[in-house]
């Protein structure tokens, strides 16, 4: 009980895999997930359901709960989302380093290497102008660079915006590196350590022989694969659930705000704008305009500000973006 | 005047010389060495290279540059002073076929060498996209490799010919040159069809070899960083291409000069020749050179700024004024006066110029990835820098071993300057010497 | 105040609890559950039954309780009207259609109540609840050119409107509903609000669902009604994903990145192959 409570990743996985899996049961079921082995004396109407174990129980319909899912028996991964845009609003004003959504990213993404997906830039553009902190990932161009040089179509382009990589396709020649100006791709330089995947890749093979993908590429991270590339995915397997990306749910400050483009809004969690109201109001722009990706990730700028850059000074770490003590230590107990 | 049979018994193939043989040795042993370190580059993954997420690309890459450079010379000395009517290069089109045949083959290992995932290279064939810079590279390599190989392949029709007659009795080899002269006899209708194919391949080299360049340069300048950004780099990486091969012919064949004995054949005229023409495309070079960087630097934006600066001024201007002195001014100015148009001086330029060409890659590849558009942050202090690693010098002079190891092998048992189109030019003919046993 | 109350509680159970743990041997949670009514014109109300615990990093949801569920009654005699049990994030919905009218106190009010028996996870633990029902409607409606959002609460017991009462309207979206019509907006006398419409949000073909909330009331609890109308701006797919672009994967390769290259290759390689036929031919044509 303990040992399940209190272990975020394996959280993590039995959802990842209860969409996967509901996916593989048809239509019929895919909206909905189960409180697994509640037997009911009522004489209700009931469901067979399929458990992540494999096995099928019966189930009242009472006890089967709507879990919301974007995905729909069409929903194929290379497509994505169907009219859908995602975007993500970072208000320069209110971040003050707190580093919250790093830690959130690199914990949830399983980040074992030395370069953070998504990085807190200290930024002053001259002498004279004023410093402020600038959380950077990757921007999901709506023409992206890193897709147009892709020599195997390993990272591709979403018809919901997102750009994501096929860990089992790429071929490591890292010119969508090269390519992106953002430089927000990592490379695998070695077998990543992540320990405690072990597990998981072991239930995911069992996963395998329900049709399950072993690697998909909506769960960037899950697990790493040495000599290829990864990067920031926009968490589709949280906007699957109709949840927001990590890095927005763990910011003290509110400053990422994630939306839907089409729908014209975006919110932090905590506040909900209109996406054109928001960038209009508070002059948004994007990183590197000229150079016509054509991001979708917005900034607003680091005007009347809520918080003070020196604040973020005292966890500035210049060389480091991936704590790396006790990680291991930890992992290696689960 | 030669007679027929000494000219063939000055330029068959030769047994190694101890010499010879240490020196394939040498070779030899440092492959074993690269393969070594490269199993385990592939147990361990790139970590064992000094390539990180700044600097994604490093020597494998600026090495992948330069054999592409060094395989140009085939086009050039083959085809274009060919079809130009320079009839002077015949000794050395054979010379420059074999760089050229060796040059693409590491050139093609090489960027393999350089993939995360080897095993997947078939990918590029059955999800290739064609949007992709690289996937033009596979294409245009490959298809200039064949042809390369074809290149080198019909003028030595005769030659193996010849060399089946004159070692018959004398040396196993005989049988292997009667199979590969593909019963030439020298017919009318053999030499029609083998003179067309020939004209065919002269000019179907040129494109190939301008796009094989072209395309390679393109790699970076499909790119938004400084430094690569430019519409300069195709013809800039081609007039560079035909200085480092014009060195590479000079350099080897002042070698093969010595150990073969071949003064009668690659006479002082042909360094002085070879001179002129390497002075030509330096200054064809340096007027690129200046092209790519003083018209930044009279502009001097951010980003090419920060760039230039570590160029002209910061950790990489020695290395800088190293390459284009040394490697480019110096040689101008010693060949430019007939005195260093001797074989000594000519063969010391030609190496300098091949040492300059291949740092000249270093210096386009690296130090442009370490000035990205945002700041380098978050990262290792080590990931602000790139120098390679042990290993990866090991493999990399592995590359340069096995490309050096090809043209040995092929000297082995290859006529080095062609006969047939040798005893042509000079007017020997068999029948002559058949008259007189 | 009630989240006072709650406090309270929590604090004095926290006391007794320390003091009893000294002795205890079991590493038994101690849920605290917390209870609200939530009514849904059309989907029907519901006993919303939470528990979470205090763990290791903080509170957690306490999964797996099991509920019974009774009415009270005056004089506390109690009803069962079922069970429930809370799911991963430690909730759970009880449907509470079974409950009759006439099963109120003469002031209109329920009073329910909750109790988990002691299991191998969770100490025993039992919470009550008093609200009222509510009809909470809407619909929308034209007024000057302009889509106004219409909604009414009213008392069930009575049939008398609730005024002066904060109700929330909102517009759903993805992730989080987009608020509509400012801050605050209360009911009138006629226990009616109106709302205006911004005539240019964007829905998928047009559609938009508004929600009206009475939040966390006493003794309303939370009341919801939705409506869909066809009011918004059909979201139009920008996306270049069915182009032929640049950064399409193979199948979508532009034409003219199709035609070109491959007339170059193929035009190279018919030449290739002839020269590689030529060879044959040389062999072929001995004298």
């Amino acid at each position: 009980m303990k040992e399940n409570s209190n272990n975020p990743r394996r959280k993590f996985l039995n959802t990842g895999l209860k969409a996967g899996l509901l996916t593989a049961i048809g239509a019929a079921a895919t909206k909905a997930a189960i409180d697994m082995d509640k037997a009911y004396s009522a004489e209700e109407e009931t469901v067979e359901l399929m458990t992540p174990e494999g096995k099928l129980i019966e189930v009242p319909i009472s006890q089967v709960q709507e879990m919301p899912e974007l995905k729909d028996e069409n929903y194929k991964v290379r497509e994505g989302f169907p009219n859908r845009k995602f975007v993500m609003v970072v208000d320069l004003a209110r971040c003050k380093n707190a580093k919250k959504c790093i830690t959130a990213c690199n914990k949830t993404h399983f980040i074992t290497g030395e370069n953070a997906w998504l990085k807190v830039y200290k930024m002053q553009e001259s002498k004279h102008t004023a410093p402020y902190w600038q959380p950077t990932m990757c921007m999901h161009c709506d023409k992206p660079p890193c897709v147009k040089v892709c020599p195997v179509d390993a990272t591709f382009k979403r018809q919901d915006g997102l750009v994501l990589i096929d860990n089992e396709r790429c071929i490591g020649c890292r010119f969508c590196m090269a390519a992106c100006p953002y430089s927000t791709r990592v490379f695998n330089w070695e077998e990543p350590k992540q320990g405690e995947m072990t597990e998981i890749h072991l239930q995911m093979e069992d996963m395998g022989h329900m049709g399950h993908e072993m690697h998909s590429p909506d769960y960037a991270g899950f697990p790493s694969v040495k000599g290829t590339v990864d990067k920031c995915d926009f968490c589709p397997h949280m906007i699957d659930q109709e949840e927001l990306p990590h890095c927005v749910t763990a910011c003290p400050n509110g400053v990422f705000f994630f939306g839907d483009a089409y729908e014209d809004t975006v919110t932090n969690g905590d506040e909900t704008f209109r996406l054109s109201k928001l960038l209009e109001e508070k002059s948004g722009y994007r990183l590197m305009e000229n150079l016509g990706t054509e991001p979708n990730v917005y900034y607003l700028p680091p005007s009347n500000r809520l918080v003070d850059f020196e604040e973020g000074l005292e966890n500035y770490t210049e060389f480091e973006s991936v704590e790396k003590p006790d990680t291991s230590e930890n992992s290696e107990e689960l | 005047m030669k007679d027929y049979n000494t000219l063939i018994k000055e330029l068959a193939p030769r047994k190694f010389t101890a010499l010879g043989k240490l020196w394939t040795g040498f070779l030899i042993a440092v492959l074993v060495a690269a393969l070594v370190c490269y199993y385990f580059q592939l147990r361990d993954g790139l970590i064992i290279t000094e390539m990180r997420d700044y600097a994604l690309w490093g020597v494998y890459i600026s090495n992948f540059v330069f054999f592409v450079a060094i395989s140009l010379v085939g086009s050039l000395m083959t085809a274009i002073l060919r079809l130009s009517g320079a009839n002077w290069s015949t000794p050395l089109t054979r010379i420059s076929e074999i760089i050229a045949v060796a040059a693409i083959i590491m050139a093609g290992l090489t960027i393999i060498i350089d993939m995360g995932r080897p095993e997947r290279i078939l990918y590029l064939f059955t999800h290739g996209r064609l949007q992709s810079p690289i996937i033009w590279d596979v294409v245009v390599i490959s298809t200039y490799l064949v042809i390369s190989l074809l290149l080198l392949y019909y003028p030595l029709l005769p030659d193996f010919a010849i060399l089946k007659k004159y070692f018959k009795g004398k040396n196993k080899l005989s049988k292997w040159y009667g199979k590969l002269a593909l019963n030439w006899s020298g017919t009318d209708s053999q030499r029609q069809i083998y003179n067309k194919s020939i004209r065919i391949l002269s000019i179907m080299i040129i494109p190939v070899a301008f796009g094989i360049h072209t395309v390679t340069a393109w790699l970076f300048a499909t790119t938004y960083r400084p430094g690569w950004d430019s519409t300069n780099f195709g013809p800039y990486f081609i007039a560079g291409a035909f200085v480092a091969g014009a060195g590479a012919v000079i350099t080897i064949m002042f070698i093969l000069r010595k150990s073969h004995k071949l003064q009668d054949y690659i006479t002082d005229g042909h360094f002085d020749k070879m001179g002129k023409l390497l002075v030509l495309l330096c200054l064809l070079y340096l007027y690129f050179n200046v092209n790519e960087y003083l018209v930044p630097a009279y502009k001097m934006t951010v980003e090419e700024g920060v760039h230039l600066n570590e160029l002209f001024l910061g950790q990489y201007a020695a290395l800088f004024y190293l390459v284009i002195v040394g490697g480019l001014i110096v040689p101008i100015i010693v060949l430019i006066f007939p005195k260093g148009r001797k074989p000594v001086p000519v063969f010391i330029m030609g190496v300098i110029v091949v040492l300059g060409a291949w740092w000249k890659r270093y210096l386009i590849v690296t130090p442009t990835l370490l000035h990205p558009f945002l700041p380098i942050q978050g990262v290792p202090e080590s990931w602000h820098h790139y120098y390679p690693s042990t290993m990866e010098w090991i493999i990399t002079f592995g590359t340069l071993a096995g490309a050096l190891l090809i043209i040995t092998i092929l000297v082995r048992y290859v006529p080095i300057i062609p006969i047939h189109e040798t005893a042509e030019e000079r007017g020997i003919t068999e029948s002559e010497t058949t008259k007189k046993p | 105040m009630r989240r006072f109350n709650f406090l309270l509680c929590a604090f004095a159970v926290l006391f007794v609890w320390g003091s009893y743990t000294g002795h205890s041997q079991s590493e038994k949670n101690r849920a605290r559950v917390s209870l609200s009514y939530e009514s849904i014109t059309g989907d029907g109300s519901f006993l919303v039954i939470s528990g979470k615990f205090r763990g290791d990093e903080g509170f957690e949801p306490a999964n797996d309780m099991n509920f019974d569920v009774y009415q009270v009654f005056e004089g506390d005699s109690l009803s069962a009207l079922g069970k429930a049990t809370t799911d991963a994030q430690g909730e759970a919905r009880f449907a509470l259609d079974a409950l009759s009218v006439e099963t109120a106190n003469e002031d209109g009010e329920y009073t329910l109540k909750v109790e988990a028996k002691d299991n191998e996870k969770y100490r025993d633990t039992d919470k009550d609840i008093t609200f009222k029902k509510s009809e909470l409607v809407a619909r929308i409606s034209e007024e000057g050119g302009v889509n106004h959002l219409i909604a009414t609460l009213v008392d069930s017991q009575t049939n008398s409107p609730i005024t002066d009462q904060p109700l929330l309207v909102y517009v759903k979206r993805l992730f989080k509903p987009l608020k509509i019509g400012g801050e605050f907006v209360s009911t009138d006398e006629n226990g009616m609000i109106s709302v205006p419409v911004d005539g240019d949000l964007p829905g998928l073909n047009g559609n938009l669902t508004f929600e009206v909330v009475l939040s966390d009331n006493d003794p309303y609890g939370t009341v919801k009604a939705r409506v869909t109308e066809t009011i918004g701006i059909p979201i139009v797919d920008e996306s270049t994903f069915n182009k032929r672009t640049m950064w399409s994967p193979p199948g979508k390769t532009p034409f003219f990145l199709l035609i070109f290259p491959n007339l170059m290759i193929v035009g190279i390689w018919a030449t290739i192959a002839l020269l590689i036929f030529n060879l044959f031919k040389i062999n072929k044509s001995k004298s």
